[in-house]
């Protein structure tokens, strides 16, 4: 008798299920343009902009990329001591001044801003961004005369070519995160005379700004939202359902915009649209309002890292991966020994693809808190990635590990079902039946039509020789899903074993080989099967087709010898009979 | 719908329904004395004056702070205008906080009732009355729930509220257990109100947050401890319910509608805003969406705040709100509404479109703006100088003793606002000249509304939080004419609340409701008051009762105070002569 070699590995079931968790899970493919941009080491360029000013100084430049690094960190005290370095070293640094006034602008210190944007000005008198970072200071203190006419300076300024002395010095990042660094325009100070209009009850006026702000151009989602608002005001709904939905072309999750445009269609008796917009309204709403919680908290709460990390945490559930990074970042800067968030910074750099930092970042948080499951099942998850893209066996067994190391440190994790079958499977091969046997029924209590696991719970039972179990199980597997190969074989490889049903056996072989053609392991049993029923004819022609498609398969070539020995020793009989 | 009737009775031809009634009298020739010389002065300026000092009033909030910053201890507590004693004239209750952890007081801090004397001065009979209440308390509403014909308290709490049943004789009854009332969660305010019609007075308390004084988390920014905001507490469901007219009450919160775990209710204010003659029902939230509950007529309620325009600003965003407040700002007969708001947000003004939406006119109607730099609790519309157009009061006064460390250019005490209407739906902030009253700064929170001297104009009671509450006394002095309605139910609930009187006086109509609570978290004089301007009378008067009464009455003379009872005519308080 000869055995055979079956693989039971069922590769495209668990990459078609390792794409699914990679893309639906950590939404591995959905990055934007502006996420990419956000991918900051803010730890890192922290660290490499303080060891710039250690050997410099007294190089203001220096100073200020510090401060700006410190600003992308949330650490506003450290980023403004270093503003007040550079002023201090170079009183006549309107950067310095500037930058202070927007550090002193992001914590509602408005009145500290305004007087350093006006230092910034003494030194630079024409600044046309000073004027404009000055006017929203004023704004944010209602204080409306004065706003006005900084922004009125501003716009005045922005409409004469200015020499480069007068652009901002901005970081050598993105300035994204900076709500009062807006960008100063012509249609930005037209914004704001339109927001100051409109406080004042003058309507009219403010629409006239809000105009001259769309004609100055670029567009802005803000002033097209503002003209909106506006019409509803005066009750022009057509009009403000036509300047409503340009903001929310230019700008589509804003979630005002949409609040205003149902009020909009209400009011045009549209309840259609209405309703819909509402909706809208009430999905963005409830986005917006968890991150703006969260801010609100940051500027609370003397726990930072905490709250930075609950705000990361939030951004993961909304698939940004990029903000989700930097807010993780900004938690392990306030609290460096904050294990969680590197587990959590690796689950975000996943999201962005970047996987050797996301091993780096789970390898921290794996060593300040050995106990961390979460950390070794994404470890683990990375590196089945990586093995289904590599093939190679060590690649899994790393991953299956790491996996196993996390199932076991927290039983009760919620875990993805391919892992668990991963581990299911390493348990399998080293022959720990019962372990194996626990993670394929814990699959199906999540699952109970995850035909894989049936398939290999019948493996477990058949190595059990609990056969009618193991019968039981890959005929649930066919019924979930007819076209599995493998389940038919299984059962025809089962029968054959008992002895039983043969005919069966080798009908449920040939299905196999039918919607698996180029397995040469099933021609294999199907040759043992006729073999068992003596018809060695057939034996050798399903051998010999095994053969063909493995050439050099020695289990095969020894099955042929013996078949084509147990053929002549029947002609032999027969000849003798006759 | 019940039925309706059109009662149309002239007083000079029914002039029997005008009498003189006993208890009244002694105001009667004060507010002949007092009309004769003011009419005399043709100054049409607001002048409030702060009086407090020669009332008699001795009152000092507590908020228990002990340096712990609890958040409980930033809300203050309120004060009711109602004429307990029926006397004619209306009293005061104050409601007070307690001590919290790591404060002892020497005397624990209690609500106190200061009965109005008459003469301008009150007298502290909270003892004899016994409504000295020591829970934490926060707001008051006064209403007649059993219709024996004399006005019942309600107090909430942080901590269950109390209900005390007016004998009759100058003491009252805590019947809080026997009525099933003692709503435990922390209640902001309260109003009674009948909304179904059944002239029975059911009573709504808007619940604000869960919190716990042994976990009151820390808060603070840039380095300044500070007490935490709403964000930091999960909210927690207000209750309604209805009064089964046998003494007790029964929770229909849920069955009627109203129930939302999420509210953070800070006021409440009953007011029939669709004209269907029947009380709807508007819930101000804290940094959650206000809710505006349309009754539907069949004791359900549907929240129509989003679809209507009310329950978030223009960004869709919610507010910090605090008091609503109904009034007909343009005399257009749709009640408009307006909501205090935090600091560095506008009071909020929604015009009622008469189509079930309503419009954003907060700065438009020059409110918005000013409101910007104060941080508003209490407030009212009332037309103070009588001119027949609703005015707006709103006290101030941020929640923390250390502001200036965040924000340079406010104060802990503020000075309380004063809006003067236009008559075309815009204001003018007057709080600067109108008398030095209005120039006090303190850390204002409660305000009530009411004539406590029976002049013919609307004086305004002041709480402070941690501080003694300010009495301003109405001494504007025009020669405008005004009218006073008290309405007395007799198939409606005896307290007359929700009913609406119609004036029509030199061209314009105005109109009111009678309310109980409503600012916050203080209760006004429930007796109506309307400015006539220059007109000498009234060409109609319509009273609408909760019942479906309709009456209506012609030709009233001005400068009176009137009793309406429900099918039974007016009666002047005025000796004929």
């Amino acid at each position: 008798m000869y055995s055979y070699y079956h693989e039971h590995i069922r590769t495209p079931i668990l990459v078609w299920a390792l794409r699914l968790i990679l893309i639906g899970i950590l939404g591995f493919t959905c990055l934007s343009v502006a996420q990419e941009k956000l991918e900051i080491d803010l730890i890192e360029t922290v660290t490499q902009a303080k060891q710039t000013v250690d050997e410099n100084p007294t190089l203001t430049a220096a100073r200020l990329n510090l401060g700006f690094a410190y600003l992308e960190l949330g650490s506003m005290q450290q980023a403004e001591a270093e503003f007040k370095s550079v002023v201090g070293l170079d009183p006549r640094a309107p950067s310095g001044y500037y930058w202070l006034g927007g550090v002193y602008f992001l914590q509602s210190r408005y009145e500290e801003a305004i007087d350093v944007f006006q230092r910034a000005l003494e030194q630079l008198p024409g600044w046309s961004a000073a004027y404009h970072a000055l006017g929203m200071s004023h704004f944010e203190r209602h204080n409306h005369d004065a706003a006005e006419i900084a922004f009125n300076i501003a716009l005045n300024l922005m409409q004469k070519p200015q020499s480069s002395q007068y652009e901002v010095l901005a970081p050598s990042f993105g300035t994204g995160g900076y709500g009062w660094n807006i960008k100063p325009s012509p249609a930005n100070a037209l914004y704001f005379l339109g927001l100051i209009a409109s406080q004042r009850g003058r309507l009219d006026t403010a629409k006239e700004y809000w105009r001259q702000a769309i004609e100055t151009g670029p567009p802005l989602a803000e002033v097209y939202f503002e003209l909106g608002v506006a019409h509803n005001k005066d009750m022009q709904w057509e009009k403000s359902v036509r300047v409503l939905r340009e903001a929310i072309r230019l700008r589509p999750e804003m979630p005002a915009a949409h609040y205003q445009l149902a009020r909009a269609y209400l009011k045009l008796d549209n309840m259609t649209e209405g309703t819909r917009e509402l909706e809208e309204f009430q999905r963005l709403k409830t986005a917006y309002a968890r991150l703006s919680a969260r801010h609100t908290m940051i500027r609370a709460a003397p726990d930072a890292a905490i709250t930075l990390f609950g705000l990361a945490r939030k951004y993961m559930q909304e698939e940004k991966y990029a903000e989700a990074s930097r807010e993780f970042q900004k938690a392990l800067w306030h609290d460096p020994r904050l294990a969680k968030a590197y587990s959590g910074l690796g689950r975000a750099y996943v999201g962005l693809g970047r996987l050797d930092d996301a091993l780096e970042a789970l390898g921290k948080a794996i060593e300040l808190e050995p106990n961390m499951a979460e950390a070794y099942i994404t470890k683990g998850l990375i590196l089945l990635t990586r093995a289904d893209k590599s093939g190679a066996r060590s690649d899994y067994e790393r991953a299956v590990s790491a996996c196993r190391e996390g199932i076991e440190l927290n039983p009760k994790l919620k875990v993805p079902i391919v892992i668990r079958a991963a581990i299911g499977r390493a348990y399998l091969r080293e022959g720990k039946l019962a372990r194996a046997s626990h993670q394929f029924e814990e699959i199906l209590k999540a699952d109970a039509n995850f035909s894989d696991a049936y398939f290999y719970l019948g493996a477990i039972h058949l190595a059990r020789h609990e056969y009618e179990k193991a019968e039981n199980a890959y005929l649930r597997v066919i019924e979930l899903e007819p076209s599995s190969a493998n389940a038919y074989e299984r059962l025809a490889h089962l029968y054959g074993t008992r002895g039983i049903l043969l005919d069966k056996a080798i009908q449920y072989a040939e299905r196999a080989i039918d919607l698996k053609p180029d397995s040469a392991a099933y021609y294999n049993t199907l040759s043992w099967l006729h073999f068992l029923g003596k018809d060695y004819e057939k034996a050798e022609t399903s051998v010999i087709k095994a053969l063909t498609l493995q050439p050099d398969n020695q289990l095969y070539s020894e099955g042929l010898k013996v078949i084509r020995e147990a053929k002549q020793s029947e002609d032999g009989g027969k000849k003798v009979g006759k | 719908m019940s039925f309706r009737s059109r009662a149309t009775i002239s007083n000079q031809h029914h002039s029997a329904f005008f009498v003189f009634h006993s208890p009244y009298l002694k105001i009667s020739a004060a507010v002949i004395v007092i009309l004769s010389f003011s009419s005399a002065i043709a100054d049409a300026q607001l002048r409030f004056t702060d009086v407090t000092a020669t009332t008699g009033i001795r009152f000092h909030h507590e908020d228990g702070r002990s340096g712990a910053h609890y958040f409980l201890e930033t809300l203050g507590a309120g004060a009711a205008w109602f004429d307990y004693d029926q006397d004619g004239d209306i009293d005061i209750y104050f409601v007070n906080g307690a001590d919290l952890p790591g404060m002892k007081s020497d005397v624990p801090p209690t609500n106190a009732l200061f009965r109005n004397d008459g003469d301008g001065t009150f007298t502290d009979v909270t003892d004899y009355a016994g409504v000295g209440d020591l829970g934490y308390g926060f707001s008051c509403a006064a209403g007649d729930y059993d219709n024996n014909g004399f006005p019942d308290l309600y107090i909430t709490n942080f901590g269950p509220n109390v209900l005390y049943q007016n004998n009759g004789n100058g003491t009252f009854t805590d019947v809080t257990a026997q009525a099933g009332v003692g709503d435990s969660l922390w209640g902001a305010s309260s109003a009674f109100a009948d909304y179904d019609n059944d002239g029975h007075l059911d009573l709504f308390v808007a619940n604000y947050v869960q919190f716990e004084v042994d976990s009151n988390p820390e808060c603070g920014t840039i380095g300044v401890r500070t007490h935490c905001g709403p964000e930091a507490f999960h909210g927690t469901a207000s209750v309604l319910y209805r009064n089964s007219g046998d003494g007790t009450f029964t929770d229909v919160t849920e069955k009627s509608g109203v129930w939302n775990p999420n509210g953070k209710g800070m006021g409440v204010i009953w007011c029939d805003y669709d004209n269907d003659a029947d009380l709807d029902l508007f819930v101000a939230n804290d940094k959650v969406e206000d809710w505006l509950y349309r009754n539907e007529g069949d004791g359900t309620f549907k929240d129509v705040g989003l679809t209507s325009g009310v329950a978030l600003n223009e960004m869709g965003a919610p507010y910090s709100s605090m008091a609503p407040v109904f009034g007909d700002i343009d005399n257009n007969g749709w009640f408009d509404l307006a909501i205090t708001n935090f600091q560095d947000e506008p009071n909020s003004v929604y015009y009622n479109d008469g189509d079930g939406f309503f419009s954003d006119i907060t700065y438009r109607s020059g409110i918005g703006g000013p409101s910007l730099t104060r941080l508003a609790w209490g407030a009212d519309f009332a037309d103070l100088d009588s001119d027949g157009w609703l005015d707006l009061f709103v006290a101030t006064g941020h929640l923390e003793e250390n502001v200036q460390l965040l924000n340079p250019t406010t104060t802990y005490p503020q000075q309380n606002q004063l809006f003067l209407s236009r008559g075309d739906r815009t204001f003018d902030d007057v709080s600067d000249s109108s008398g030095d009253g209005l120039l006090l700064k303190r850390v204002s929170r409660g305000a009530a509304f009411g004539d406590y001297d029976n002049d013919g104009d609307v004086d305004i009671l002041i709480t402070n939080s941690n501080q003694t509450p300010d009495l301003l006394r109405n001494d504007t002095a025009n020669q405008n004419h005004w009218l006073v309605f008290t309405a007395v139910g007799t198939k409606s609930n005896r307290s007359g609340i929700g009913t609406r009187i119609t004036v029509s006086a030199g061209g314009s109509v105005q109109m009111r409701e009678v309310k109980s609570g409503g600012s916050y978290p203080s209760h006004s004089d429930m007796r109506l008051h309307f400015g006539l301007g220059e007109s000498a009378a009234a060409e109609q008067v319509e009273i609408r009762w909760s019942s479906g009464l309709i009456e209506h009455y012609k030709d009233v003379r001005s400068n009176r105070f009137l009793i309406a009872t429900e099918g039974k005519g007016l009666e002047s308080l005025e000796a004929e002569n």
